[in-house]
This record gives C-alpha cells, structure tokens and sequence, in this order.
C-alpha cells in the first residue's frame, strides 16, 4: 500500500484532496504546514508529497528542496494557486520535483498523475530489485568460476591454459543511483 | 716841513758865511764842530763835484763810510727815480740863482731808497767863481711817507665827500672862513675864503648859521643844528655839526663845520607832514566812520563821524572800549568775528551790525576792514570804515513788510508768484515759490529756477515780452533749492505801465512735481505691469465691478482663444465659463460686487473654462479682489492645467494599476485555492453520486426481483456489490461535508471577488459618503494573501461610525498601503521564525472626526528616517518590492483631498501605529461640486480609453 502526504494550510483543501484520492488505493496522511510535513516523512514512509506553495512558516518550494536532500526518493508534486515563474523554476531546480499543478487543476489529472507516478516509481523500485538479484547470481557465478579455476589448477591443468586476468565486481559495469532513476523518470512525465 | 726848509737855509747861509771866511780859523773850527753835530747831512764838493766833506749826519744818511764818499761825485747815490729834466732843472738853478731845492730820491749804500730834502747851494770865491757846492740834505723818507699816507687819506675823505652831502669848513675866531672843501653844491666854496658867511650869502641866509658858529665860540662846545638857509629864492636845509677848533696852544681858534644837505628829506617830511594833517582832517571830518586798530584789534584813533555813531569819545574808544558801543544783541557775533579778523583777507566786510549809543539810538553799521601791514609784510593793524545804513536798512525793512504783506496776501492761494523783470531778474516772489527755488529775489531766473546760463529755449515770460500774448501757459522742469527736480506749471501774463508798455512778467507758477513724479511712478509700475504681463505665462484678466474685462494678457489671448479686442468690455462670464456653472456664479456675484469676498477669491481653485473654439479646458484660476476707485474689481491668473491634469489622472491611475497588479497574484491564490477544492468536490460529489446511483439502481432491481420472486441469495450479492464499493457509510459522511466545504469555497470567491470590486470603486471619482468600517474589512480581504501567512489581523470597528464623505477608492488605497507596509514591517521582524505577528485596525468616532489607526507589531521605523516617511519616492524596501510611493500618495490623499491628518507613533522593535484622522464631512476646498469634477471624469475616461 503506497502512502501518499497531502500538504496544504487550507483544510478545506486537504479534505478535498483526500475525497479526490479516495478509493485510489492509497494510504492518505495531511499536514497544515511545512514543518508538521518534516516531521511526518521523518516518522512514517512516505512515497509521494503533494504539497501546497503558498503556506505560513516555509513555503512548499522551500519544503520540497529539504525533502529532495533528505529523502530523495519519495516522489514530490507541487500545487499552487499563485503560479509565478520564479516558484516553478525554484521548484523544479531546488525541489526536483516530479509535477507542477496550478490550483485549480482537474481532481482526475492530478489522480492520473499521481498513479503513474507511483508506477514509475513500483517500477524502479522492481528494476533495482533485479538488478540486485542478479548481482547476487553474478557474483554466485563467479565464486563457483573461481572455484572451479582453482580446483582446475591444483588439478595440472593449469600450464596448458593461457592466463586469464582475474574477475572482481569492480569490473562489472556500474549501475544507476537511485536518484538518476527519479530524475530520468522526472523528466518523463 | 716849512721849519726844515728854514732850517736848511739858515744852515746854508751859515755854511757859506763860513767857506767864505774860511781864513777866520776859529769860525771854520766853529763850523766844523756845528757840522758835526748836526741832524742834516751836509756834503760839500768841489767845483768838479768831488766830495770834499762830510758830516756823521750824512754818512748815516747814505749809510757810506766817509772815506768811501771822500773824491766821489754824489752821483752814486743816484736812485734813477728822476729823468734826465730833474738834474738839467736843477743845474740851471744853481748856475742862475746859486741854489736849488728840491726833493731827491737817493739810494742808500745797502740799496734802500730814502727821500731827502735837499738844498744845493754854489760857494764863490771871492773872484766869484764857484769853488765849491754845499749839499744839505735831511732825511724826510719818514714824513714823505707820512705824508703820502695822509694825502692818500685826504683824498679819499675828499672823495668820500664828494658823493655825500656833506659840505666841511673852518671859519676863524672872526668868522671868515679859513678852509673849505670844495663842494659843488653848496655855500662854502674857495674863492670865498677870507669871507664871512653873511658877505656870500645875502638877506640874511647866513643868520642861523652864523648864529651856530657864534654859539660853539662862546660855549667852547660842539653843536648840532638844524640850518635853514635861503638862496636864490629857495630854501636849503642842512643838519649842522659845528666843533671849537683849538690851536697847539689849547686856544679856540675857529670852528670847524660840517654841514650835510638834508633839503630833499626835508621838503618830503613837510610834504608828508601836510599830506598827513590833509588827511588827518579828512578823517577827521570824514562823512563814514573810519577807525584805526593795532595788530590785536585795539583802537589805535576812531574819528568823529565814528565818534557821532557810536555815542563814544576817541579817548573811550581806545582798546577795546569800543566795544561797549556794540548793540547787546550784536556785540557777541561782532566780537566774535573780530576776534578772527587777523586770519581774514586783506580787504574784509564785516556782517551789518547795530550800535546804541548811550542815549539808546540805535544805527544800522556796515563795515570794511583793510588790514596794514609794514615793508616787512607783518600784521601791524586795520583801517576800517563804517558806513551808516540806518536808512538802508529801515529801507529793507519796510521791504520786507512790504513782502510780508504780499506774502501774506499771497501765502495760501496755494500757487508761487513772481515778478520777472525784462532782464529776466525776479524782482519779486511770493513765500511759497521762495520755499521752493530759495533765494531768487534779484537773480536771473534762468540761472535760480532752471540752473542754465542762458534763457531757456521755451520760456514763456520771453513769450510774453515779445508782445501780442495776455497769458502763456508752459509746463517747465527747474530745481529747487536742494538741487532737486522739481515741477511747475508756468502762466506768465505781462505786466504794463500806464503807457501800455510792457515792463514785468507776472509768473504764476502751480508746482506738479508730485503729480509728476506720480505719473512717472505711475508709467514706470505701468510700464513694469505691461512686460511682466505680456511676458507671464500665464493668464492675467482684470475685470471691473461689472464683470466686464478691462485687460487682457497674451497669454490669455493664448489660452483661451480670444483676442484683446474680442473681450474687453465684455462679461468674462458669460463666455468663458461653462453654462452649467452660471447660476452659482450670478448667485454669488452681488456680494463680491459689494465686499470683493467671494468662495473663489483669495485661493487657487481648478475650473473648467470654455475656450473659444468651445472645447473645455481645465485651469488652475486664483482671484484676488483689488479696491480702485471705491470699486472692487478683481485680478484673475490663470493657467491652462488640462495637460498637468491628464498627467495626474495618468499618474494616479497607474498607481491603482501597480497596486491592482501587486494584488493580483495574492488574489490570484485566494480565488484559486477555493475554485482547486470546489472542483475537487464536485469532481467527487459527482462520482459519489454516481455510486449512489448504481446503489439505487441495484434497489430497484432487487425490488423488482422480489417482485419477480427471485431467490434472495443472489439478491444480496447483486446489492451488496455496489454498496460495497461505494463504501456507502463514507459517502453518508462525506457528501454533506463537501456540500458544505464547496458552498464555503463559492462563498471565499464570492467575497473576495465582491472586495475586490468595492475596493476599486469603478467610476467614482466624487466623493460619496463611505463606511469606513466596510472599506477597511474588504481592503484586509484583498489583501488577505499578503499578511495571512506572517500575521494574525484584529479589527476593532467602532459599529457606530458614521458614514464618511470620502473618495472611497482613495481611502482604500490608503488603507491597502498602511495594511501592506504593516505585513512587510512584520515580515521583516518574523522572517525565519515560525511566530506570526499581529496587524491591529480600528475605528473610532472622534466628535465629526473618524480615526483609524493601522498598528503593527514589526520593527518600528528607525529614528534617522522617520522625518522622510511621507516623501515621494522615499522607500527602505528592497527594488520589486515597492516604488517608495505607498506612504506620500496616503498623505496627499489625507491631507490635501480630504483635508485630513495622517500622523505615526513607532518604537524600533516594538512596531508602529499610523493614525488616520479624517472630517465626516469635509470642508469643501477643492471637492465642491466645482466646475473641474465633471471634466475630470470626462477626462479619466479618456484616459482609460
């Protein structure tokens, strides 16, 4: 179950945003601010932020920049009804967020959006999971190789073949960090 | 010298007595022992004239020794001082008469010439041949020089004589006169010696000079006299000295006389001396006053006409005694001025003054004073002479009462007269025009009224003397007596003998200078009026009591279409002013007639005016009311201001744009938070209601099953698919809950939007009558964005505020900026911590007054700038934030269209309170329904298209 946080300082907006989410499947959590925001992505996994700009204290901008360095991988979407440009730039450059929404904006866009999001994001989280799989095999693999170079050698065998330079997981091809995924996937919305 | 010549002859005679009786031993012997003590050189030399003897006189004589002359001839004594004619002379004598005398110039044995008296005598001998010369000789160098010495002195006394008046002579005891030098001039002459002065001079010239000579032969004593002797028909004067002559004896034999011709000197005394008693007389009995002083002013003589006048003796007058017949009034002036008459010229007037005698008759005096002065130029005293001029001054007198009287005659009639003469001399001028041109009585009028050297080119009396004329009348530029310009309007009538004979011109002289210079004063302001008028920018019309344009600058001609002569005289009103605004006008228009007061005079007001090709421009007009001729009349300046106006409008609304537009993202968020959760809900509602629908749906068909007799089971589960997924118990709960969030979230738009437009007051630029109350919640309203994130908002509305005629859309926009500047203030002070601050506003109702106080909890505004708040353009916020406008515009809105206050209490940290004072009903300054409202909106419309 995906855990999805909604923050905006108007209640009457949380309310609306939870109605507009219900029955997607998620696990709906709200916060009035920025600061009851931090503490609840400190406390529970969050996967996804919806976040409001225009708020008392911190602004949702500055929020989302925190939780991109703190949390990278929770998926974050900004909502705000004072579109300017300079909010969007900040939130793409300093909050590397995943969507801008500009209030009002259609309730099933947002919902759409939201579920590819987590989709992507299922994805990632599955492609990673592979990849470690593999690893793991790989490196089974070459343990047994090595194994078997070594039984081969104590075996004679050793002379007649041509010597073959040694196989460590350095040599393997580095894999992605998890944020190029999130930034790759950002930038195919 | 004539005892040596005897002398010598004696011894001649002698000595030849002796050669001759040379056989006679004993008188020889004599002879020798005589020659050998004589004093006389003796030589005696044979007939060849070789020295046979001589005596020790002669060897000391020639300074020879005896035996040295012994056989010599004489001749070696010879000096060479004689020419050969000497020594021939000498010889005749001797051959003819036996002897020769004479004096010889020898030279003794050491080379020293001498001079002897020489007597030369030829010795015979009996057969009567000379045998022998006999030389004696005596040694006379010393007399001779003596001699000499006192001839040279006679001669030089002789001389001295001759060129002095002084004629010498010696008379005996007999009175015959004895010796005289010879005088050419003079009464002792040579040829009568032997003669008594009375034989030479007849008729008894001699008498006193005889008389003199007597008188030193009796007294045996010196005399000096004064002689008068007549001859020749004149009389001859001589200052006579007579001394006794005595002889070797002590005996008076004579008197010697020395008489100097004083005759010349004489007759000049006795001229002088009659010159003097000539005159002495004259001063004497002199018709003026004649006075004498020493060099300090001391009466030295006052004669007797001086004496009549001033009452005094000659013997009182002495000194300073005169003094004493000064007139009291007079005598400290008079003696004052003497006092310096030493530093005075040399010819000097005293002032007139009076003396009173002692029977108190009083004489007017002048008197001139010569100063004397001897050869060596010094100060020896004064002649002065004093004239009596009682008469003269009794003459002035009457004069002068004469003038009074005319003076008087003529003092008030307010105009200067004088009489000017044919020679152009005023003979007579009244006080006034004498007040005027000083002194001028007796002086060409040329030079006194119009300082010239001639008659001036346009003079009237000039006019009236060349005939034909009764009166000329001429304006005439003089100076006064101070030098200064004055004016007169001249009428010269002339004035005639019984003959008809024009002999004076009457001048009646009306003095215009301060009308004159009146109308300079008046042309020079007029002058300075024209240019500065033609020369303003600016509009000047003057109109009269009647409305009517009396002036018209070019500027007005400019402004306003009209030319000068379109306007003048005509009513200002009735073409240039709006007909709309007429009836006030002629409404208020008999007061100013009356008082020159008016709403429109003494201030500067914005009107419409109507300009002649009838298009309606906005000016700025000041009146001002002028007093002229007991009439008020009224000086207008006006100013085409349409352009400045449009400019203002532009300008103000460019400021509710700027501030419209600083709203609008804050607006932008308020409306769109709302809009984002209505749609979210109907979005929702939607789809609930569509789940209720399948729920219903699902109802019926059950009920039409049962109808049907369908088995239960199934029915249920074809029931509880839809309810299930509905969740129905959350859609119960939830529906109305977003009914009502949504009905909220339309009523957030609604409200904000209704703000809104209350707060930008559309089209109302008059003021209205306004809740303050309400304008202050709808400006929190639009403005919510900006403070509802940094601070909490109080109000405290005084509910029984009256309505305030205002321009709402103004008043907002003051109230927007103190609300804003406080949410900044604020800002600033909680920027980083999570505390709100707090903005307070309240309403209370002072008396006809309304104050509104906008207080914020922020940083208070720093001592250094608190003078500069309400300055243009003066801002502390960072550049995007504010244009330093907000404040100024609020005080211009306060203060100058509403006529209120604006005033601020702040602490730094503490936060600051603005306190808006506003008058319910404010004066009607510039926002009476005046003529510049309705254009104004005529012209903002024009603007905004």
């Amino acid at each position: 179950l995906r855990t999805i946080l909604l923050v905006d300082d108007e209640p009457n907006m949380r309310a609306a945003l939870r109605r507009s989410l219900h029955g997607e499947g998620y696990h709906l959590l709200t916060a009035g601010s920025a600061e009851e925001a931090a503490r609840v992505v400190e406390s529970a996994a969050v996967d996804l932020v919806v976040c409001d700009q225009m708020m008392p204290g911190q602004t949702g901008t500055e929020f989302l920049a925190w939780l991109a360095e703190r949390q990278p991988a929770i998926i974050r979407i900004l909502l705000t009804g004072c579109p300017t440009a300079e909010t969007a730039l900040d939130a793409i450059n300093q909050g590397r967020i995943y969507h801008f929404f500009t209030k009002p904006c259609d309730p099933l866009d947002l919902a759409v959006t939201i579920r590819h999001a987590l989709e992507q994001k299922s994805m990632v989280e599955n492609t990673r999971r592979l990849l470690d799989e593999m690893e793991a095999a790989f490196r089974n693999g070459l343990d047994l190789l090595q194994a078997a170079r070594h039984l081969l050698a104590e075996r004679g065998e050793e002379a007649r073949r041509p010597a073959e330079p040694p196989l460590s997981p350095e040599g393997l091809p580095e894999r992605d960090r998890e944020e190029k995924v999130v930034v790759t996937g950002g930038s195919e919305p | 010298m004539l005892e040596a010549l005897n002398i010598q002859v004696l011894i001649v005679r002698m000595m030849n007595m002796a050669v001759l009786c040379s056989a006679n031993d004993d008188q020889l012997h004599l002879s020798a022992k005589v020659l050998e003590h004589m004093l006389e050189g003796v030589v005696i030399t044979d007939a060849q004239g070789r020295i046979r003897s001589v005596n020790p006189a002669f060897v000391r004589m020639t300074g020879y020794q005896e035996a040295e002359l012994i056989g010599q001839n004489p001749r070696i004594l010879k000096s060479g001082k004689h020419d050969a004619d000497f020594y021939r002379n000498m010889w005749a004598a001797i051959e003819q008469t036996g002897q020769w005398q004479g004096e010889v110039r020898n030279l003794r044995k050491d080379g020293e010439e001498y001079t002897a008296w020489l007597t030369i005598s030829s010795i015979r001998d009996p057969e009567g041949q000379v045998s022998h010369l006999l030389g004696v000789s005596s040694d006379i160098t010393r007399r001779r020089r003596a001699e000499e010495a006192l001839l040279l002195s006679e001669e030089r006394f002789c001389v001295g004589l001759k060129n002095s008046p002084i004629t010498m002579f010696l008379v005996d005891r007999d009175l015959r006169l004895r010796w005289a030098y010879n005088q050419e001039r003079g009464f002792a002459a040579r040829q009568d010696l032997g003669q008594r002065a009375d034989e030479v001079l007849p008729e008894g010239g001699a008498a006193e000079l005889m008389d003199l000579e007597r008188s030193v032969l009796e007294r045996g004593a010196g005399e000096r006299r004064e002689v008068r002797i007549p001859f020749e028909g004149r009389e001859l004067f001589y200052d006579v000295t007579a001394e006794p002559f005595r002889d070797p004896s002590g005996q008076i034999g004579g008197v010697t006389v020395a008489a100097m011709d004083i005759t010349d000197r004489k007759l000049a005394e006795r001229a002088i001396q009659e010159t003097e008693e000539r005159f002495r007389r004259l001063m004497l009995r002199a018709p003026v006053g004649i006075f004498l002083t020493d060099a300090e002013g001391g009466a030295l003589f006052v004669n007797q006409r001086w004496q009549e006048l001033a009452g005094l003796s000659e013997e009182e007058a002495r000194g300073y005694g005169w003094a004493r017949a000064l007139h009291a009034e007079d005598r400290e002036r008079l003696l004052g001025e003497w006092s310096e008459i030493g530093r005075k010229s040399e010819k000097h007037r005293l002032e007139d003054f009076r003396f009173q005698r002692p029977d108190g008759s009083v004489s007017w005096l002048t008197t001139s004073v010569v100063a004397l002065r001897n050869d060596r130029g010094e100060l020896t005293g004064h002649l002065g002479a004093v004239t009596d001029i009682t008469n003269l001054k009794l003459a002035e007198e009457e004069v002068r009462k004469e003038q009074e009287k005319l003076d008087l005659v003529t003092r008030n009639i307010g105009v200067g007269l004088a009489i000017i003469s044919r020679d152009y001399e005023t003979l007579w001028a009244n006080e006034l025009l004498r007040e005027i041109y000083g002194d001028v009585v007796g002086k060409k009028c040329y030079v006194t009224y119009n300082k010239r050297q001639a008659i001036c080119p346009s003079c009237g009396v000039q006019e009236v003397f060349a005939g034909g004329k009764d009166k000329v009348v001429h304006e005439q530029m003089g100076f006064d007596s101070a030098g200064n310009r004055v004016w007169a309007e001249i009428i010269a009538t002339p004035l005639k003998d019984k003959e008809g004979n024009i002999t004076s011109a009457l001048e009646v002289v009306f003095p215009i200078t301060k009308r004159k210079l009146m109308e300079e004063a008046l042309r020079d302001s007029e002058e300075r009026f024209r240019l500065s008028s033609f020369a303003a920018q600016d509009a000047i019309i003057l109109l009269d009591n009647d409305g009517r344009i009396t002036f018209w600058n070019p500027a007005a001609e400019r402004i306003l279409g009209y030319s000068e002569q379109e306007v003048l005289g005509r009513d200002l009103h009735a073409f240039l002013m709006p007909p709309r605004f007429r009836e006030a006008y002629q409404a208020s228009f008999p007061n100013w007639r009356r008082t020159g007061r008016g709403d429109a005079v003494g201030i500067v007001r914005e009107l419409s005016a109507l300009r002649k090709d009838g298009v309606e421009i906005l000016v700025e007009l000041s009146i001002s009311s002028v007093r002229h001729r007991d009439k008020w009349n009224a000086i207008g300046i006006l100013r085409d201001v349409t352009q400045r106006k449009v400019l203002e409008l532009q300008l103000r609304q460019a400021q509710k744009l700027e501030s419209i537009g600083q709203l609008a993202a804050g607006i932008a968020h308020e409306i769109n938070t709302p809009t984002q959760y209505i749609g979210d809900n109907a979005t929702f509602l939607k789809k609930a209601f569509d789940d209720l629908v399948k729920v219903l749906e699902a109802y019926r068909r059950r009920g039409e099953a049962v109808g049907a007799g369908a088995a239960p089971a199934a029915r249920r589960a074809e029931l509880e698919g839809p309810v299930m997924r509905a969740e129905l118990e959350y859609l119960f709960e939830e529906i109305p809950r977003a009914i009502d969030q949504t009905l909220e979230g339309v009523d957030r738009v609604a409200g904000i939007v209704r703000a809104m437009k209350d707060f930008s007051h559309p089209g109302r630029e008059e003021k209205v009558p306004a809740d303050l109350n309400r304008a202050i919640k709808n400006t929190l309203a639009v403005s919510r964005n900006e403070w509802k994130y940094i601070a909490e908002v109080e109000t405290d509305l005084d509910p029984s505020l009256p309505e305030v005629t205002c321009l709402p859309g103004e008043i907002n926009q003051v109230l927007l900026n103190l609300i804003v500047n406080a949410a900044q203030a604020i800002e600033e002070a909680v920027r980083g911590t999570a505390r709100k601050g707090k903005i307070r506003v309240e309403t209370r109702r002072r008396g006809d007054r309304v104050e509104t106080r906008v207080a914020d909890d922020g940083t208070g505004i720093p001592e250094a700038i608190r003078t500069k708040v309400f300055d243009p353009f003066f801002t502390t916020k960072p550049v995007g934030k504010g244009t330093g406008q907000g404040l100024s515009i609020a005080y211009n809105v306060v203060v100058n269209r509403h006529g209120g206050t604006i005033q601020f209490e702040t602490e730094v940290g503490k936060g600051t309170t603005f306190i808006i004072d506003l008058p319910v009903d404010p004066v009607r300054t510039s926002t009476s329904p005046d003529l510049g409202e309705t254009r104004e909106t005529a012209l903002r419309n024009e603007v905004n298209a």
